[in-house]
């Protein structure tokens, strides 16, 4: 099982170390191929999962009574998660050996990604928390790295900046809700905490503030309120690591983490609670702010944001399996957003502001129904993955009596289709925007960019059947297939009648919102701008995020700043700048270097540790 | 072999090998290779009493010196210590023209004077190995010619001097109230009276000076910056990896709760952490800021004198040889921030480095990422080790400012990892092999105790 891991780590460290050497051909062989190979290695153990094994590897840390050993856990969960993980990547990488071609830092950011990876399955596969957190800190290493991958443009380094700043504020909370559970539960193991969160070993109010210690990590990595705002800037990275990274897999690190701990959040009322709300409230406002972004990827940033915003949602209820249903199929339509988003970026040379676009399927057909397909699925169109598994969580939503945030849920796919389908008629439908230049250029991109497109669109399009509605049938194969890992099962019954409403209910308001969408934008296409000129306050509300950068930069970074420049004020201006006007004449006369020093700061630095002792001694007679 | 001997040869070995090559110039022309040749013999030679000896316990010269496991591993670190530092600067001395046999040969006093530290176990013998120490490494501050680190090394000598007379006045203090200069007898005695503990603390001083404790750290980031980098990273480990033993020495005697010093130390840790890190912050200058980063680090290391013998043993020890190996990587890599004349140590100079040296800057990144703590490198281990044993002994806010001031570090180590992936830039520095085969071995070791802490434990267990 081990070697799931070594594969990809090995393939990062040889293209560390030999990238520089090796031709473009064997990089765009062998990264892909590691991937591969431990996707095989995950489906060829798939089998043994149901029975949950623990692969220890060796002890690694112990302090007094605390174990922590370095091992894998293999069960239902982590083998759902590590097939998507490693399938998705390799589709991925084998897009980007196209996507990146013509990049001077090609094996570099196979390294990057090859590592990426790596973390990512340690994340999924720990089978304790300190484990998970190492893979959590890694991931979001590779994604800064990966971020900042274009440093040569200040926005992608100020961006990646973002992202780790914005992240350790999360990983703070996250570290101390960490520490907290080492000294109430004595152990970092995933099963003995959740053991002891059902048993009640943990007190349930501790138990409360330890849940939203961990989910505020979990805002930071899974970009939900109040820290999402480093995602939408993230994409200043290549396109398919914003596929990868910030769609697909290490944003929903955060959705896995509350499913593995699920024992202790379901005992945590409180936290779940928080839970739940943050996550439907972080759904619903983003996709408002979604529907009047004008650049392709900032639209799919949010409706990252939104989706995961689901699947918090879904956890907090107490709807893991469909928490990690939802995670999957998302995974499979939103990195075919992206990746289709990409084929266009590349296909109009860059430009990814979708005013200059349109009318783009009749230059690339099958970037366009793939995308359409992925569309579709995001929406909730009955018949595709994400109509399965997002009927699933409002479902339960409206079953386990969440009522108000079952109706924030509904409406939020309204705005859902309506925003991706303005993006898709906006960039493939209408008239040809772009200048002749780009037109000129326009082209379908190659094969080892399409070929994974469409074998994303195939999932996407069929995922969902693995857990069909209730009314049609009671038996899920999938909830059955994660029903070992849930501590506490849910006793929701579903009344099938009104399951049937409520899926009748989305369906149409999903096709409502594709509906508007090609009112608005193919069939009058001017009416977007009356209507935003007609109400300017909302429609520049919505188009500035409202206004939470600014906001930020406001209320944390300037006092943070005005503080640390305080310091400089005080502590370090004067000696720097001391020094520094001293250089300025390099004669190096001793004498004059002597009245300089004995006039300046020696005496001030004599001064300090004459301070010392007399502070030392007083506080000996004051009998400290 | 008589105990005489086996005690004192370390000391007799290192000052020997500062002395053999200074004389070594004199006979042989064109030296340069051969004196780096032998330097690297000598420190091979020197830590060879540890490994004939290891768990031998010996006293000479009336109990004034002693060898025990603590001056063995003491005695190989700082063999590895001062190895690394002569292949660095082998470059370094020929591009900022520094004359080597003087170098090496100071740089061995240095390490005898170090040894000597370790082994003594009577205050005067102790003050004139610090001494020692102190001589030699104001020379090597000073031993380029150029403005910074003449002038470095001048405030050096004078805070130098300052602190030492400090000290002395403590040692006397001591002398004049329980009579003894043995450390353990005066404790044993039982007789803890004003102008003793009065003794102690500005014995102490002297010792906080050369650790870099707050208030008294002031000379530090000039010496750091001004001295040549090799130096540096000497100054940075060396002289702190003696105190470490030192004090673990004196928690052996249980100084410290004897002496109620707790409260002492614990004010003195915390400003040392929050002002290191805080002051670290907006300097510009990658040996300042490492500089600050050493002072920050005394802080955490010195919250560790806090806890008793068994566990100080384990910890201070893992803590110190984690930071050796970091802080040998890091100041390897900007020992060779050099255009020839003056060092180029700028945190500027390094955007976009990891480009043109992908290994290099790997390791470096390594060194700062483990240097800020984060999980699960050996950096991370060294202060996990230390916070939960100092919580389990009830130094709850200590360890949350710890904590604090870990935080506060990671934002200008990551600056510089910033700085070197995410910016562009068009400086060059070359690497020779020799600072390529000592990243490379810190490399391995970094990562060899990141996936395995435990094996340290089990080397001291014996």
């Amino acid at each position: 099982m081990i070697w799931v891991l070594i594969f990809p780590l090995l393939s990062s460290f040889l293209l560390v170390v030999f990238g520089k050497y090796l031709s473009k051909k064997i990089v765009s062989f062998t990264a892909p191929l590691s991937i591969l190979i431990s996707f095989i290695i995950s489906l060829f153990y798939f089998s043994r999962a149901s029975e949950g094994i623990i692969y220890k590897i060796y002890n690694w840390i112990s302090v007094g009574n605390l174990k922590i050993d370095i091992a894998l856990k293999w069960d239902p969960l982590s083998s759902v998660m590590v097939l998507m993980v490693t399938g998705v990547s390799f589709l991925i990488h084998v897009y980007a050996t196209g996507y990146m071609h013509e990049d001077k830092s090609f094996s570099r950011f196979f390294a990057y990604m090859n590592l990426f990876t790596f973390f990512m399955l340690v994340l999924v596969l720990s089978s304790s928390i300190i484990m998970m957190f190492v893979g959590w800190e890694g991931v979001g290493l590779c994604s800064y790295l990966l971020i900042g991958f274009w440093f040569e443009k200040e926005s992608a380094s100020k961006a990646g900046m973002k992202a780790f700043i914005v992240n350790r504020i999360g990983d703070l909370g996250f570290l101390i809700g960490i520490f907290w559970i080492l000294y109430t539960v004595k152990s970092a193991d995933f099963d003995l905490i959740n053991a002891a969160a059902v048993s009640g070993k943990i007190p349930v109010a501790i138990a409360s503030l330890i849940g939203i210690l961990l989910f505020i990590g979990a805002t930071g990595k899974s970009a939900q309120i109040p820290l999402y705002v480093w995602l939408p800037d993230a994409m200043e990275g290549p396109t398919p690591v914003s596929a990868l990274i910030h769609a697909a897999t290490m944003v929903t690190a955060g959705v896995y983490m509350i499913v593995r701990l699920n024992g202790l959040f379901s005992v945590a009322h409180f936290a779940s609670t928080v839970v739940a709300v943050v996550g439907v409230f972080t759904a619903f406002y983003a996709a408002t702010i979604a529907i009047t972004q004008n650049d392709i990827k900032k639209v799919l940033a949010y409706s990252t944001i939104s989706q995961i915003g689901y699947m918090i949602f879904a956890a907090g209820i107490g709807a893991y399996s469909a928490a990690i249903f939802h995670l999957i199929t998302h995974a499979f339509f939103k990195a075919l957003l992206f990746l289709g988003a990409g084929s266009v970026i590349h296909a109009m040379g860059g430009i990814q502001d979708m005013r200059k676009m349109g009318n783009l399927r009749k230059y690339m057909p099958v970037t366009f129904y793939t995308f359409l397909i992925a569309g579709l699925a995001i929406s909730g169109i009955p018949g595709f993955a994400g109509f399965f598994s997002k009927d699933e969580i409002l479902a339960s939503s409206y079953f386990s009596g969440h009522k108000i945030l079952w109706s924030i849920g509904v409406l939020t796919a309204l705005l859902t289709a309506f925003y991706i389908f303005r993006l898709i008629f906006m960039t493939f439908y209408g008239k040809e925007r772009m200048d002749e230049e780009t037109k000129h250029h326009l082209h379908e991109s190659p094969k080892s960019m399409t070929i994974p497109l469409i074998i994303l669109a195939f999932f996407a399009a069929i995922g969902g059947y693995v857990s069909l509605p209730k009314f049609i049938s009671e038996h899920s194969i999938w909830e059955e297939y994660l029903h070992k890992i849930i501590y506490v099962k849910s006793e929701l019954h579903f009344i099938h009648s009104i399951e049937l409403n409520l899926t009748l209910l989305s369906s149409a308001l999903a096709f409502l919102g594709v509906l508007i969408a090609w009112y608005l934008y193919v069939k009058k296409p001017n009416l977007p701008i009356i209507i935003s000129n007609k109400i300017p306050f909302i429609y520049k509300l919505l188009l500035n995020k409202y206004y939470v950068d600014e906001i930020y930069e406001f209320v944390f970074v300037n006092p943070f700043v005005f503080g640390s420049e305080g310091i400089y004020e005080w502590f370090d201006k004067p000696v720097i700048d001391g020094t520094v006007n001293g250089s300025g004449k390099t004669t190096l006369f001793l004498g004059k270097l002597l009245s300089k020093l004995q006039t300046g700061q020696i005496r001030d630095y004599i001064y300090s540790i004459l301070f010392g002792v007399a502070l030392l001694l007083t506080l000996l007679l004051m009998g400290v | 072999m008589s105990d005489t001997y086996i005690t004192s040869l370390p000391v007799i070995l290192a000052a020997l090998s500062g002395i053999l090559i200074l004389v070594l110039d004199l006979f042989i022309k064109k030296s340069e290779k051969i004196v780096f040749f032998f330097s690297i013999l000598f420190s091979i030679i020197i830590p060879l009493p540890a490994f004939l000896f290891y768990g031998l316990k010996t006293k000479a010269f009336s109990n004034q010196l002693l060898t025990d496991n603590l001056s063995y591993i003491f005695l190989m670190l700082i063999s590895i210590i001062s190895l690394s530092v002569i292949l660095i600067s082998f470059s370094y001395n020929k591009r900022r023209e520094i004359r080597y046999n003087e170098f090496y040969a100071l740089l061995f006093l240095a390490n005898a004077g170090l040894i000597s530290i370790v082994s003594s176990y009577n205050l005067l013998v102790l003050f004139l190995s610090f001494e020692i120490f102190s001589f030699s490494s104001y020379i090597l501050t000073g031993i380029v010619k150029d403005r910074l680190s003449s002038e470095a090394s001048f405030k050096y000598i004078y805070t130098g001097i300052i602190s030492s007379s400090v000290g002395l006045l403590g040692i006397a203090f001591i002398y004049g109230t329980s009579g003894s200069l043995y450390i353990d007898k005066i404790i044993l005695n039982g007789n803890y009276n004003l102008g003793l503990i009065a003794g102690f603390i500005l014995f102490l001083i002297n010792i906080f000076f050369k650790f870099s404790i707050v208030p008294f750290h002031i000379w530090t980031p000039d010496v750091y910056e001004g001295a040549p980098t090799p130096v540096s990273s000497y100054f940075s480990v060396a002289p702190k990896l003696a105190i470490i033993i030192f004090v673990i020495r004196l928690i052996n005697i249980n100084f410290i709760n004897l002496m109620n010093f707790q409260t002492l130390i614990w004010i003195l840790s915390a400003a040392t952490i929050l002002w290191g890190n805080l002051a670290a912050l907006k300097q510009k200058n990658l040996k300042r800021i490492m500089a600050y980063s050493a002072i920050a680090h005394s802080g955490y290391i010195s919250m560790g004198f806090l806890i008793p013998f068994d566990l100080a043993y384990k910890y201070l020890i893992f803590y110190s040889i984690s930071y050796i190996f970091l802080n040998l990587s890091a100041f390897t890599f900007i020992s060779y921030l050099t255009n020839g004349v003056k060092d180029d140590a700028e945190l500027e100079n390094i955007s976009g480095l990891s480009q043109k040296k992908p290994f290099e800057s790997f390791v470096f990144t390594l060194a700062l990422i483990s240097l800020a703590g984060f999980p699960p490198t050996v950096g991370f281990f060294a202060k996990f080790y230390l916070f939960i044993a100092l919580i389990k002994q009830g130094f709850l806010y200590i360890t949350l400012i710890a904590i604090l001031g870990t935080v506060i570090s990671v934002f200008y180590y990551f600056r510089i990892i910033m700085y070197l992936y995410f910016k562009e830039g068009e400086k060059e520095f070359g690497f020779d092999i020799w600072g390529r085969i000592v990243l490379f071995f810190n490399m391995i070791i970094i990562l060899f105790l990141s996936f395995y802490p435990e094996i340290i434990f089990k080397f001291l267990r014996g």
